[in-house]
């Protein structure tokens, strides 16, 4: 009684007053495109009232100009620095899922590598960083560029396992009774039920995976200083050239957020019975 | 009493057995690790644990000063980024047109990948200068005799690498806010209207407790990245903190330093991670962490 009638004064409450969650798609988007517009325009004001020093609080303009003027080196180190990140990612997120499928299969195995696997995604493995560009160059100086696929594999590797690991496990009771009664092989478990349950995880796993295969991949150049966006980056510290390191992070920043869409787009596409989420869980 | 204590034993019990397999990784580890450095038999390819050790022990004094700084940085790091994504979780959650303006931006800042920010902390808290806190004397002036109370300073400041660590711990924290505090059941909604909230207190009484378990499950991704964070800052930055000992092993090709190192580095974080969840389990109501 008393619970029929709060839901009636809810009703006609909710979305009075501000806008309500389902307002249409255009007002969201205007709302982002004046929110972005806004910021720039407020950022580029600060910066000619209170004359900032250009060359350590640049405005909007000073960054695009600094990004015209290095657009040539950043279209050269690019290639290096995608392809690091592109195939580690690739190779990572083949790796995470051919590995996953035993360890579901067999609770042994998963028992037994469990605590291995969260001690490694626990601990900062980018600190490793020196220790692998160390073993690449002494297996080869001139390939020191393969220390940043080797980083970009190792950093979003194990996040990408655990996704799909819980992905994979990700079964109700009523199923898995469903799987025992009709005597499933483990085969046909992962064929009819697993490999749809664990896409969404996959996803997740897949939308923070590339952001982390090019931290990797940007941490490798930084330290080992081969040619490419992050050896750029660190190059702006010693010139101490704000706007030189803003106009790298306006570039990496688009491309991991283009890919990050697209995940996101097939995502939503092929997962229909789920909301996608464009941001990943960690 | 005796209900009680047997009790704790069985506690006791349920510990060590959930430990075990940890315990069980960690001794197969050092066996391969040491299978390897035997077999290949160069501890210039890969150190053996003696010679790890040894290096270890040779500089045991300016690791534990560089520990000691680095996860001062961590510390500053962790609360600066909790802090700041609660508060501003809270803000973007409670106004939606606020979150619509500003969600380019958060998506932007989300995918980018934050090392290559660094550089822009690091320069302006060079040009700026860094603000710091607190000094004290730290824990190495106690432990190595030799060690003046000087060496062994550590301060606790705002600078560029603690900073960096705070921006990238930050958002786990802030993104989980937006979203817990997104997810209260309509029928407290129904409820708060009923009793006439107003808008501060539904946030104060219903949407931040809803947002409570979120935020304390998001703190272990903040720990683990905010020592990612101060690591990285260390690498390219400072010539301090244990990130750059790292650097310098690698620069003077001294592998079991650098092993010795990584490994500290490992254990340390490894502890630290368990501390600050034990912490957060300890303050949250239960349950809130899983």
């Amino acid at each position: 009684m008393i619970g029929s009638a709060v839901r009636k004064l809810g009703d006609g409450i909710s979305g009075g007053g501000r806008f309500s969650i389902d307002s249409d798609r255009i007002t969201r988007w205007t709302l982002s495109a004046f929110g972005l517009v806004l910021l720039i325009a407020f950022w580029e004001a600060v910066t000619t009232v209170l004359s900032l020093n250009p060359k350590y609080f640049p405005g909007p303009m000073g960054v695009v100009t600094e990004l015209i003027r290095i657009w040539p080196a950043i279209v050269a180190a690019l290639p290096n620095t995608l392809s690091a990140a592109l195939v580690g990612y690739l190779l990572a997120l083949t790796l995470s899922i051919v590995i996953a499928i035993p360890l579901v299969a067999s609770d042994r195995l998963l028992n037994a590598l469990m605590p291995f696997i969260i001690g490694t995604n626990t601990v900062p493995r980018i600190a490793m960083t020196p220790l692998v560009i160390y073993w690449v160059s002494f297996y080869s100086v001139s390939m020191l560029y393969l220390a940043n696929y080797v980083m970009a594999v190792w950093v979003a590797f194990f996040p990408m396992l655990i996704a799909a690991i819980d992905g994979f496990r990700s079964i109700d009771e009523d199923t898995e009774n469903m799987l025992e009664v009709y005597g499933a092989t483990t085969w046909q478990e992962f064929k009819y039920v697993r490999f749809k349950n664990g896409l969404p995880f996959i996803f997740d796993g897949m939308k923070i995976g590339f952001v982390l295969a090019m931290i990797g991949a940007v941490v490798g150049e930084f330290v080992s200083g081969t040619f490419g966006i992050g050896s750029q980056a660190a190059s702006a510290i010693g010139r101490t050239s704000i706007a030189r390191a803003f106009a790298i992070v306006l570039v990496l920043g688009l491309i991991s957020t283009g890919v990050v869409l697209i995940v996101y787009l097939i995502e939503s596409k092929m997962i229909f019975w789920r909301e996608s989420s464009i941001m990943g869980a960690e | 009493m005796s209900a009680l204590s047997e009790r704790r034993l069985a506690l006791a019990k349920r510990w060590i057995k959930r430990q075990f397999p940890t315990l069980v990784t960690g001794i197969l580890f050092i066996v391969l690790w040491e299978g390897i450095a035997r077999v290949i038999g160069n501890n210039r390819i890969v150190a053996d644990i003696g010679y790890t050790v040894s290096s270890l022990q040779a500089r045991a004094d300016t690791i534990v000063v560089r520990v000691s700084e680095t996860f001062s940085s961590v510390v500053v790091a962790f609360i600066l980024a909790v802090a700041l994504g609660v508060l501003l979780g809270v803000i973007i959650a409670e106004i939606y047109t606020l979150r619509q303006m500003t969600m380019p931006l958060i998506i932007f800042a989300y995918a980018v990948p934050h090392p290559v920010l660094a550089p822009m902390f690091i320069i302006w808290f060079l040009v700026g200068g860094s603000f710091t806190l607190f000094t004290f004397t730290g824990p190495s002036a106690y432990i190595f005799p030799a060690m003046t109370a000087a060496d062994a300073q550590i301060a606790i400041g705002i600078n560029g690498v603690s900073t960096f660590g705070a921006w990238v711990g930050f958002f786990p924290v802030f993104i989980s806010t937006i979203t817990g505090m997104n997810e209260l059941e309509e029928r407290y909604q129904h409820l708060g209207t009923v009793l006439g909230a107003s808008r501060w207190q539904m946030v104060k009484y219903f949407r931040f407790w809803r947002a409570l378990p979120n935020i304390a499950s998001s703190i272990k991704s903040t720990v683990q990245l905010s020592i990612v964070g101060v690591i990285v800052a260390e690498f390219i930055a400072s010539s301090s903190g244990i990130g750059y000992q790292i650097i310098l092993a690698w620069k003077t090709g001294d592998l079991g330093y650098m092993f010795g190192v990584v490994l500290v580095i490992m254990l340390v974080s490894y502890t630290f991670f368990q501390l600050a969840v034990w912490t957060v389990k300890y303050v949250t109501p239960p349950g809130s962490v899983t």
